[in-house]
């Protein structure tokens, strides 16, 4: 029976399966609003400009996780738990009381994921995961997928990654260059949506310089707005879990990190 | 691996959305006021993105649109949000399981 679902099911081409969905998407009727930076929020020129800005980024990512899965021993299960962990995280509402009373805010996960993988491969599994939230769970959208994975994955992984370094050469404790990782990268992405909605503000029309100067303090308003509201406490938290992420592993597993030229295992 | 995951896709985009609602709107009881059980009070509990990107990107001129596929409708969020959790919690398990419990390093 398995063997013949598989036979009758996998014969179709990857083009054909393609096209279904595409068909099925379309023919969906669509309404809802969503989270990270919405649907429609972005002109299409700047929805354009961010999908090009992330390219290159995901070329290599993927060339690298290729290269990986043949060379790591244990590479792809680390793979699938941490992408599977960044999907979660980052459309898990936490509910945190802030300045501004009651609300929720999610962590980003990508520090955790380009402290283990590598930058590179976390912007893939950035883009995977902000795909699935933008098609099935109104989370954020198609037209913004550029801006999004260039904020959580691109500024959120490297940011991250090179916060775990400079920590490690500082001789800090890895507990804290997790934490280091996990604060910092949680920053670099709302930084990332400040950036992508605060250049919103050169289609104002106004003179180039002028229009620099408002969007550069448009960018500054709205990120202080999401410190002071909840993402401020929340970062702290994600620098806390990725710190006892990094610690578990390398208690339980530190051959993997050794592999993953992560640390060095004496 | 890739094919699991369209099919998956597939089924997922091809699920009517009014087949995974709780009630419809045109079921009413004669008598009894058609009503949401559950409220949020003035937007306690909303998520800062929807809040705060929301609110900019109105103030710049750029509102926020309906998505492509409306999964917002009733209880179908809340099942696509448990369906890939559950996804997502059996992703994570497995590959713990194959990395730190059959494959924990011996240090002796």
């Amino acid at each position: 029976m398995r063997y013949l679902f598989r036979l009758e099911m996998f014969k179709m081409k990857k083009s054909t399966l393609i096209l279904l969905i595409f068909i099925s998407i379309i023919t969906i009727p669509n309404f809802a609003f969503g989270m990270h930076i919405t649907e429609g929020i972005l002109p299409p020129k700047w929805a354009i400009f961010w999908f090009v800005m992330i390219m290159p980024f995901i070329v290599i990512g993927t060339l690298k996780l290729k290269k990986n899965k043949k060379e790591v021993p244990g590479f792809m299960p680390l793979v699938g738990l941490v992408g599977a962990a960044v999907f979660v995280f980052s459309c898990f509402p936490i509910p945190v009381i802030g300045l501004n009373g009651m609300a929720t805010a999610h962590p980003a996960g990508t520090g955790m994921s380009a402290m283990l993988l590598g930058p590179f491969v976390s912007v893939v599994i950035a883009g995977i995961a902000l795909f699935i939230q933008a098609l099935f769970l109104a989370h954020g959208g198609l037209t913004t997928l550029g801006v999004n994975i260039f904020s959580m994955g691109v500024l959120g992984s490297f940011s991250g990654y090179f916060a775990f370094r400079l920590a490690q050469r500082m001789g800090m404790k890895l507990f804290w260059c997790g934490f280091a990782a996990g604060v910092v990268s949680d920053l670099f992405t709302y930084m990332g949506t400040s950036i992508g909605l605060g250049l919103l503000v050169l289609e104002g029309g106004e003179a180039f310089p002028i229009a620099i100067m408002n969007s550069a303090k448009a960018m500054l308003e709205i990120f202080v707005v999401f410190m002071t509201t909840s993402q401020g406490p929340l970062c702290v938290a994600e620098g806390i879990v990725v710190g006892f992420a990094i610690s578990y592993i390398y208690k339980v597993r530190p051959s993997i990190l050794q592999n993953l030229k992560v640390v060095k295992v004496s | 691996m890739f094919k699991y995951f369209i099919i998956l896709i597939f089924i997922l985009c091809l699920i009517p959305a009014h087949a995974l609602c709780a009630t419809e709107a045109n079921n009413t009881i004669k008598g009894v006021e058609d009503k949401e059980t559950i409220e949020s009070e003035n937007g306690k509990w909303t998520g800062i993105d929807v809040s705060i990107v929301g609110k900019y990107a109105e103030k710049y001129g750029h509102p926020p649109r309906k998505p492509y596929i409306n999964t917002d409708q009733g209880d179908l969020l809340l099942f696509v949000f448990t369906f890939f959790g559950l996804i997502g919690g059996i992703i994570i398990g497995y590959n713990f399981r194959k990395l730190f419990v059959e494959g924990k390093d011996k240090r002796n």
